[in-house]
């Protein structure tokens, strides 16, 4: 339908769809794209980033999106490099690191498959494949399920009906009156919010909120968000020194293949452990590219994901183009997808 | 109980949130002007919509740091913002962007002293922090309908706040602090501290430490809010020691043992009035502002801001007795008029020469005029050369300092020099053989003052004055006075 587009990237939103809809998503490193304009859930991870058929069209859209906005304090002064051009060049002699512990419990044997395929892809192409250790990677999800409510439970406090989206209709027939009224509500005006934020949020944004909110609460704060922080720069540390053994890290986007619509709406939990692999890179701050690696028996693509240090989207870029070089994986469609076609 | 009211001393510490003097907001480039109609002053960023994002405001942070530099407190070199969240119809955000654990500068004083010697007290500076103003909500109460109505104008407005520890130990002290600060404040050109405008706004901290039995017992602390004069702190301060000092001779209640209480000044009642619970309990959920980066502060920053700032009140005060030998009385009466009206009173010193006799023309003429007819010492008509030039021939013998005054009057209505008004007013030197001649004249016609001076009483010579000066209104009451009796012990 169209032959690129961009996204929002706080946990994985471009690198997991990417991944389950077998094209090719960046979520280049925190500040390299202005966040001003768009809706901010969680601001400390949050960036934008292209969604497109190649690494080599992402690179386009990259180039031509980045760069510092003197109207986002946290976008980054560093110029911006000419990621098409950076495309050129081999793999030789780049290192790329594997995490034994990604194909443990959980990962759908299929998609280990696809993965290990693609690194025999990298080393074909003159990659060398270490295995290194992420120590705190298995607490990346509780540390991003507080982390990012938080900051979503604050950024979301400013859709209250009065200035903009949703506003519900208050209720007739009452005014405001000190105590509780005839609705139960304080006053028309609390009628409007609580209304109004009831009707116009969904149920994850609702939970995502609840989360947030107690975890700020006074008594909770040290025990969950600043428990949180800590571990975020520990998550941090695992990636500084990670990078100091190797230039990329390789592996799954997602534990399994894009499950089935509503299948998880009764399971957050479940849901929420499927971003094992990608909430890490958001939390770290660092770059990240997901791009198809194969198919699942049933015809679902499975995604291959790529971690680079912050502002190395040359390389990460170079890699993905690479493989796409190597194999035609990006230029095959979902069976599904093409029979709807 | 047997603690008596004159042993209970009041214990007052004050939170002081003052708008800073810049010409755009905190985080957005919305003027800052007060008074434009409502909602005319707002932008996507200070109106909170989404997509917005904060960029600070280096200028606020550099008047900031001028503030608590002023105030002796140490600048942290490095310093964060933090989220205060809460839900209110003026705050658009659903937040304020605010400084929590790591304020940019903590621990300073700021000494005030009664000219007259009544206190002397140095009160300390807990924190000085930056945050953003919230809107303002205007109640329509009057129409009955409960109506509110929002201007979000002064949403973003940089302010700080400045918290004092409990030093202050008198409503009257409170008072004299709070002048003390402002004046500093408005010498530095940090704010206008305007308090109608809402630009300097006070809360109380307040409780009784009252010795009973061998021991202090400490009542509960109260805060108190809606204090929108200097006048109201003071009254607030005094009723609410009153009203602890009564409440704990009924119920005995001390500090840690009930909460902490808020309750806002009735201006009118004179009283302070219980607020809601729900008004004071409040969860922030304070946590660190992800849109905006922490600030560092290097030495040569602050020694930028520094060499901007010239001497502060407390110092010029002793320098102004110092150069020009005036009381400190005087000092203070001149400097607490602020920083140009001093620039004026210099050039006038060092023109006529004599600083107690400026001092004098600053207090009982210049000022006193500024007085009845309102405006500022920049605009006012006369300048100090001209006043000088009074002063010097008063000095030289030209006329007396009741005709300089007339002088003076007629140079302020007129706008004309005074070498011009002197001349139309036909006031010329009085020779010497024109007041001898004149004193003679007086003599012959007044042998009763004659024979009493004689007699010994001097001070009957001073009948001789008035109408000396009706016969001219040019000569010098104590040249005549001093003629007169020259003349008579001759005779």
């Amino acid at each position: 339908m169209a032959p690129v587009a961009i996204g929002s990237d706080t946990g994985g939103s471009i690198r997991q769809p990417a991944g389950l809809c077998g094209i090719t998503g960046l979520k280049p490193t925190y500040g390299r794209v202005s966040r001003r304009g768009l809706v901010a859930f969680a601001s400390s991870l949050d960036q934008i980033g292209p969604m497109a058929r190649s690494a080599a069209d992402c690179a386009l859209v990259l180039e031509t999106i980045a760069g510092h906005d003197p109207g986002d304090a946290t976008s980054l002064a560093e110029p911006v490099p000419p990621y098409t051009r950076s495309l050129e060049g081999s793999l030789e002699g780049v290192r790329i690191g594997r995490v034994p512990a990604h194909f443990g419990a959980g990962i759908d044997p299929e998609v280990a498959h696809a993965v290990e395929e693609a690194f025999a892809a990298f080393r074909a192409a003159g990659a060398t494949i270490h295995d290194i250790d992420m120590p705190h990677a298995d607490a990346g999800v509780a540390c991003y399920y507080l982390v990012a409510p938080c900051e979503a439970s604050s950024n979301l406090a400013r859709y209250d009906g009065a200035h903009y989206g949703h506003r519900a209709e208050p209720g007739r027939g009452h005014r405001a009156e000190p105590g509780r009224g005839a609705t139960g509500y304080e006053s028309a005006l609390v009628e409007m919010y609580c209304r109004s934020r009831a009707e116009g949020f969904g149920p994850e944004v609702k939970r995502r909120i609840m989360l947030g909110t107690y975890a700020l609460s006074a008594g909770y704060y040290d025990a969950y968000y600043a428990k949180a922080l800590r571990v975020r720069r520990l998550i941090r540390q695992d990636y500084l020194d990670a990078f100091a053994k190797v230039d990329l890290i390789g592996g799954p986007v997602s534990a399994t293949a894009a499950f089935r619509l509503g299948e998880k709406t009764d399971d957050p939990l479940s849901m929420y452990l499927l971003d094992l692999y990608t909430v890490c890179t958001n939390l770290a701050g660092v770059g990240g590219i997901s791009f198809p690696c194969g198919f699942t028996k049933s015809g679902l693509p499975i995604g291959f994901q790529l971690q680079s240090p912050a502002l190395a989207e040359p390389l990460l870029l170079r890699a993905a183009d690479r493989y796409q070089h190597l194999t035609d994986w990006h230029l095959r469609r979902a069976p599904l997808a093409a029979k709807g076609a | 109980m047997t603690a008596s009211p004159t042993t209970a001393t009041t214990v007052i510490g004050l939170e002081v949130h003052v708008q800073l003097l810049t010409e755009t907001k905190l985080f957005c480039g919305c003027s800052t002007r007060f008074g434009a109609p409502p909602n005319t002053q707002v932008c996507p960023v200070c109106l909170g919509l989404p997509g917005s994002l904060p960029v600070m405001n280096r200028r606020a942070f550099d008047l900031a740091v001028r503030a608590a530099l002023a105030l002796d407190c140490r600048i942290a070199p490095f310093t964060k913002w933090d989220r205060k969240n809460y839900f209110y119809p003026d705050l658009p955000k659903g937040y304020q962007i605010s400084q929590y654990d790591l304020p940019f500068s903590s621990d300073g004083t700021l000494e005030v002293a009664d000219p007259k010697g009544a206190f002397a007290r140095k009160v300390g500076i807990i924190r000085v922090h930056l945050e953003e103003d919230a809107g303002k909500s205007m109640h329509d109460e009057a129409a009955g309908t409960g109506d509110s109505r929002i201007d979000l104008n002064r949403a973003g407005t940089p302010l700080c706040e400045i918290v004092t520890q409990p030093d202050l130990r008198s409503p009257q002290e409170a008072r004299a602090w709070l002048g003390e600060l402002r004046l500093l404040l408005v010498w530095l050109g940090v704010s206008d501290c305007n308090m109608q405008e809402g630009s300097l706004r006070v809360d109380a901290n307040v409780n009784l430490h009252i010795p009973v039995e061998g021991r202090v017992a400490k009542t509960p602390i109260v805060e108190i809010k809606n204090l929108n004069s200097f006048r109201a702190v003071e009254r607030a301060i005094a009723y609410e020691a009153a009203r602890q000092e009564d409440e704990w001779r009924t119920s005995g209640a001390e500090m840690g043992r009930v909460p902490k209480q808020t309750r806002g000044w009735d201006d009118a009642a004179g009283v302070t009035r219980a607020q809601r619970h729900k008004e004071e309990s409040s969860d922030y959920r304070y946590f660190p502002e992800p849109d905006l980066v922490p600030v560092t502060v290097d030495e040569a920053r602050l020694a930028g801001i520094r060499a901007t700032m010239g001497p502060r009140p407390a110092a010029l005060r002793l320098r102004l007795a110092e150069t020009w030998g005036i009381s400190a009385y005087d000092a203070d009466v001149l400097v607490n008029q602020g920083s140009e009206l001093v620039a004026w009173y210099e050039e006038l010193a060092g023109l006529a020469g004599d600083g107690k006799v400026a001092s004098n023309w600053m207090q009982q003429d210049v000022l006193r005029t500024l007085n009845e007819r309102g405006g500022t010492i920049a605009e006012f008509p006369v300048r100090p050369a001209a006043v000088a030039d009074i002063i010097g021939r008063i000095a030289k013998g030209d006329f007396d300092t009741s005709r300089g005054r007339e002088i003076f009057a007629e140079v302020l209505a007129s706008g004309r020099g005074v070498a011009d008004v002197v001349a139309s007013m036909g006031i010329a030197a009085v020779s010497e053989e024109e007041l001898v001649a004149l004193c003679r004249d007086l003599l012959a016609a007044n042998p009763k003052i004659v024979a009493d001076v004689q007699g010994g009483k001097e001070q009957a010579a001073a009948g001789l004055i008035g109408q000396a000066r009706k016969k001219n209104p040019n000569v010098n009451p104590a040249k005549v006075r001093e003629t007169c009796l020259a003349l008579i012990r001759a005779m």
